[in-house]
């Protein structure tokens, strides 16, 4: 059963990574055109700047979720990795417990703005809201996924080394 | 109420929390004893955070600086900076200086300019014969450097809450970025000279120096075109920061072609991920920053110093002060975004001007980059080099010192600085 989730988070988080590289060179592709379109082509496309925006809102959100598996987030103080034995696993607990409810209200209210945005359409690209909206409850579904997943299977070290590829002492 | 969602947040940083989310904790703390608002503020505010014109250019520079990295473009600009000021006691340190100052105008974010520049160039000083921990120090002191130059993700960030021209926020961070990197020039040469620094060995050649710059040239044009373009009005920052990556891509693959296709992978997913970190503490925090603006905080600020009669200038300097002491325990864009909600409105009922203000919070937000507990920067280049914390603090002061001095000149004669976006963009 374990083995099986595993697999199952791998999948997850395998698609969520795909899913933020074809965000990213779809925002870039959307600028590009952008600029293509205004500079070269003297005919600018309306629908480039929506369509950049709401790529943008599902790449921050994603790179939100991703960054709680990588463990990237910034920290004022790393008290847990200060502190050994029983006070190690309160504290540490008391940080996951703080993240999740964050995450849940970002599902549960995202969803209640993803609903309503059934009822709007964006300007240009006559799209329902919903999908725009839907970045927020997405993200922090993904958040409680990848939280739960760190219990069973332990978190990735992550930080600022993670972030630049960096190993430690490798000046 | 108030005391206690700062409360809230403040055990959140101290016990490890993520600052994005402590911070949204004390939110939803505070909503939830009072009927303020619904709870569904804070999706709220997360969605309008993210849906931000401007800061749709934040992965795209961070994408730029990683991929010159990535493809080695790094290598080339240390040896074009080394060909000009290598013979310069402390050779090496003034190469990171310029460096930086180059690197400064394609990324506009410290940490990866500092892990650009520093992966090389630490281990070539420390081979040459600089302590690891004065390596250490100019690399991250000479990193901050980066989000004062344009292009700046900080920058963009001010712009976006203090609704300013994001191209005269550029540009009035010109002089003041070419002053931190002459007083860091300054302050190494009086190092290396007190301390017998060596030189680079290879003399001094217009030969030398020709070569480099033919090798270099390409990657200079990447810089040209983002300020170039923004400054003549021919592009938005988002469009240069769009065209900076493509021709970052274009260098490295076709022209260099040494980027692979995994390499442009593993960017595009470190640019999310390091954007993702950004826009969730503005998403979060933005749910804290209408609470302190319901709840009146910037107008009682407001009516308090107006009665005080604060001039600019005084005004300026305490912001300073306490965006230095903020700057010890957070990162700069949870400050801004903690800060500049309640001070926008005051600064404009005090009468500063935005733009100039906006460098001097950014400038500012750079000490913290290097000062601990929490200086990222420093933590970066502790991580890089096995360095204790306390080693780079000993060697960063002076640098720090030279920072603070950049920051009093651009307070006291804001002329100074503003005459670069006053001449360009009338």
């Amino acid at each position: 059963m374990k083995a099986a989730l595993g697999k199952f988070n791998s999948a997850i988080a395998t698609a969520e990574e795909a899913f933020a590289i074809v965000l990213f060179y779809a925002l870039l592709g959307g600028v590009v055109t952008q600029v293509f379109t205004r500079f070269v082509l003297q005919s600018p496309l309306p629908w480039t700047e929506e369509f950049c925006r709401y790529v943008f809102v599902w790449l921050s959100a994603i790179g939100t979720s991703i960054g709680i598996r990588w463990g990237s987030h910034f920290v004022a103080v790393d008290l847990p990795g200060t502190l050994t034995g029983p006070v190690k696993m309160l504290v540490a607990s008391a940080v996951k417990i703080g993240i999740t409810i964050v995450a849940l209200v970002l599902l549960t209210e995202g969803i209640h703005l993803t609903l309503e945005g059934q009822n709007q359409v964006t300007p240009i690209l006559d799209m329902q809201m919903s999908w725009a909206y839907g970045a927020v409850p997405v993200s922090g579904g993904l958040m409680l996924w990848h939280l739960a997943m760190g219990l069973l299977f332990g978190q990735r070290s992550g930080g600022l080394d993670d972030l630049f590829g960096l190993e430690e002492g490798k000046g | 109420m108030l005391v206690g969602m700062i409360v809230i947040a403040l055990i959140g940083f101290v016990i490890g929390i993520p600052i994005a989310f402590a911070i949204g904790l004390g939110a939803i703390g505070y909503l939830f004893v009072t009927d303020l608002a619904p709870m569904s503020l804070i999706a709220d505010e997360v969605f309008v955070a993210y849906d931000n014109l401007i800061l749709i250019a934040v992965p795209l520079f961070l994408y730029t600086g990683l991929i010159m990295s990535e493809a080695g473009l790094t290598e080339r600009l240390i040896a074009f900076a080394n060909s000009l000021v290598g013979r310069v006691r402390g050779g090496l340190a003034h190469v990171n200086v310029i460096s930086n100052v180059i690197m400064a105008g394609m990324s506009g974010a410290a940490t990866s300019d500092a892990a650009a520049v520093g992966s090389v160039l630490i281990p070539a000083m420390v081979k040459s014969g600089y302590p690891k921990s004065f390596a250490g120090a100019i690399t991250a002191a000479a990193a901050t450097i980066g989000p004062v130059i344009p292009p700046s993700i900080p920058m963009l960030v001010y712009a976006s809450f203090a609704d300013v021209s994001v191209g005269r926020a550029f540009l009035a961070g010109v002089v003041p970025g070419f002053g931190m990197a002459f007083a860091m020039m300054v302050i190494s040469y009086w190092l290396a000279v007190r301390r017998n620094y060596p030189i680079t060995p290879d003399p001094f050649s217009f030969a030398r120096v020709a070569a480099a710059t033919v090798r270099v040239a390409p990657v200079l044009m990447v810089p040209l075109v983002i300020i170039g373009g923004i400054v003549v009005g021919v592009f938005t920052a988002t469009e240069a920061s769009g065209i900076a990556a493509v021709l970052a891509i274009g260098l490295g693959m076709f022209f260099y072609r040494v980027l692979s296709w995994e390499a442009m992978r593993r960017v595009a997913l470190q640019s999310v991920v390091l954007t993702g970190s950004i826009m969730t503490v503005l998403g979060l925090a933005k749910g804290l920053a209408w609470i302190l603006t319901r709840e009146r905080v910037a107008a009682t600020l407001t009516e308090a110093l107006t009665t005080l009669g604060a001039s600019p200038t005084m005004f300026l300097l305490s912001l300073t002060v306490i965006l230095l002491i903020m700057g010890c325990f957070l990162d700069a864009t949870p400050i801004m975004i903690i800060v500049l909600p309640v001070v926008i409105p005051v600064a404009k009922s005090v009468g500063v001007d935005l733009v100039h203000m906006g460098v001097v919070v950014v400038l500012s937000l750079m000490i913290g980059l290097l000062t601990p507990p929490v200086g990222i920067t420093a933590m970066l280049v502790c991580s890089m080099t096995g360095l204790k914390m306390s080693e780079l603090v000993q060697n960063c002061w002076p640098f720090w010192l030279g920072i603070l001095g950049v920051i009093l000149f651009v307070v006291l004669f804001p002329a100074a600085i503003m005459w670069v976006p006053d001449l360009v963009m009338r």
